[in-house]
């Protein structure tokens, strides 16, 4: 038996256990950069704000219904998400972390167990000690388990237990195709074709042609639908095959000098990454962008990936790499509005070759970084850099709506009366 | 949330090895004893006089354990009215008395329903540090 378990209107909850004046209203968290809304209340659902709405085109909606609005504070939902897995994990032998705000939960096959009882214990559990709520589904494989988490949500419950083929049976008679997990745009218009409207007419489908129209994903999925698991709870995670980091500036940058700055504090977040999951890249790709938004600008999006001599996570040769990259890229006359750097050839730190004819050695590199890294674990990210990054940041991120950091900021703690 | 802080010097023993180092235990953390469940506890800090009887002065950092459920006499942080308050639980036979220093200061809660608890109180730090100590790393004392 497996849970699902995700975080009800995630980063909205994280702002309203703080500020629970806020609770009933409409409110909004805004990605990056203030662009588009990244998450909404309940409120915010009902009038009609879409996920990925942008900003200036639901301004006008959001002012009239009096909402809220956040920028992402990333410091604090991290935390408050690391608050959650920890609190999950003591509910399970095996977590798998699926994203900030959602995890799968092995349950095992313990005779006696009352599943309707656990997971009614977990929930308010994890609901009261995190502060956040949950919803939480159980299913004998994963795929049901999410399904059993939408239908929950669907009826306005905490928890919805789906461990009897009656009770699977009754619930994928409703539940729409298209919320079924892994059912996405191709695979949906390719089913409606075939005139299937629900789970439950999906599962009446013979395996032999879900493996005909759909690849072997499909085919996993339509077993996993009878109860019969395919997927897996992975506890470790899989080393990421490309690392991004990037950003957009608050407002048009002209000048190289700044966004080599933000180039170089890209460097320095890829590089900290590839050390933290202990790898290394051997390709680079350093890019920046123009607004495609801005029909009056002239348009330019270069990119280049650079191969690097030997593999590394140095966050000296990352940054010289990079900005050099950018170097070659960047022209005059453009109004660049974002910059990024994409690793990938992403390889484990102990099987980086070296060339026997080279007189290479990053040990001096390597015990640089790991210096770096205790330092800025002790004093705050950042508090020791690299010179390129610059010291006054104005491109930095738009984020005019910020909340505090109350968990993770001695500042911010809240003052009680 | 816990960070180590010491910094713990090489010891590599060229010659004979230091006979106590087979005996060693982890040194004495304050957190073993402040902070029990560290994904649960969350810091606020007292912005008013209104527990000093409680021994609860201005500007004390309150730890907030969320796992604990309050009983009469509790001590405890809840948000009131655009407010986050700290004051002690005293359940009453149809209300909830959430008492301070002074009648005037207390909170009185008719619908108990409706009332949410943030967390209990485990324990307050009240800084005696002296003004010409607070310098270097010892500025951070309770400094929030």
């Amino acid at each position: 038996m497996f849970a699902h378990v995700d975080i009800n209107n995630c980063y909205v909850s994280c702002e309203t256990l703080f500020q629970p004046q806020l609770k009933g209203r409409v409110v909004v968290v805004l990605s990056n950069n203030d662009g588009c809304v990244i998450a909404r209340s309940n409120e915010a659902k009902a009038i009609g704000i879409k996920m990925a709405d942008a900003e200036f085109v639901v301004r006008k909606v959001l002012e009239e219904h009096n909402a809220v609005i956040f920028s992402s504070n990333y410091a604090l939902y991290a935390d408050m998400s690391a608050r959650m897995m920890n609190n999950l994990a003591r509910y399970t032998y095996m977590l798998m972390v699926y994203s900030i705000d959602e995890a799968f939960m092995a349950l095992g096959n313990i005779s006696g167990l009352d599943l309707e009882k656990h997971a009614k214990m977990v929930s308010h559990n994890v609901m009261r000690d995190t502060g956040l709520s949950i919803t939480l589904g159980v299913g004998p494989t994963l795929a049901l388990a999410k399904l059993a988490n939408k239908s929950a949500k669907k009826l306005g419950r905490d928890y919805l237990v789906l461990d009897t083929e009656e009770l699977i049976a009754n619930t994928v008679k409703t539940f729409p195709i298209e919320d079924v997990w892994g059912i996405g745009r191709a695979y949906y218009t390719k089913l409606q074709e075939l005139n299937i409207k629900t789970a439950e007419d999906f599962r009446q489908l013979k395996p032999e042609l879900v493996r005909q129209h759909m690849t072997v994903q499909g085919w996993r999925l339509h077993q996993e639908l009878w109860g019969k698991p395919c997927n897996v709870i992975k506890d470790v995670a899989e080393r990421s095959k490309g690392i991004e980091s990037s950003q957009s500036f608050n407002n048009y940058q002209t000048e190289l000098e700044k966004i080599e700055e933000a180039t170089a504090m890209h460097s320095a977040t890829i590089a900290l990454k590839l050390r933290q999951q202990k790898s290394m890249a051997m390709l680079l790709t350093v890019y920046i962008r123009t607004n495609k938004h801005n029909v009056k600008h002239d348009q330019h999006y270069p990119s280049i990936t650079v191969k690097v001599p030997f593999a590394t996570n140095s966050t000296q040769e990352i940054t010289k790499i990079c900005v050099q990259a950018l170097r070659a890229i960047w022209q005059p006359g453009y109004n660049y509005l974002k910059t990024g750097i994409r690793a990938t050839g992403i390889i484990p730190a102990g099987e980086v070759q070296y060339n026997i004819f080279s007189n290479y050695d990053n040990s001096k590199q390597q015990m640089l970084s790991g210096v770096m890294d205790e330092i800025n674990a002790r004093y705050g990210r950042g508090a020791l850099r690299v010179a390129a990054e610059g010291y006054e940041k104005t491109w930095k991120m738009k984020q005019d709506f910020l909340s505090k950091q109350y968990t993770t900021c001695w500042k911010d703690i809240i003052v009680t009366r | 949330m816990l960070r180590i802080k010491k910094q713990a010097a090489k010891r590599d023993v060229l010659g004979f090895r230091l006979p106590m180092l087979t005996h060693e235990e982890p040194t004495l953390d304050i957190t073993d004893i402040t902070i029990i469940d560290a994904d649960n506890t969350f810091f606020m800090r007292m912005g008013s006089e209104a527990m000093t009887g409680y021994q609860i002065g201005e500007d004390h950092v309150l730890v907030i354990d969320r796992t604990l459920t309050p009983v009469t006499g509790s001590i405890v942080v809840f948000f009131h009215e655009g407010y986050f308050y700290t004051r002690e639980y005293r359940p009453e036979k149809n209300k909830l008395v959430l008492k301070a220093n002074t009648p005037a200061e207390s909170i009185i809660i008719e619908d108990i329903q409706s009332w949410t608890c943030f967390g209990v109180v485990t324990l307050t730090l009240n800084p005696v540090i002296q003004p010409q100590h607070r310098v270097g790393r010892y500025s951070f004392v309770c400094a929030c």
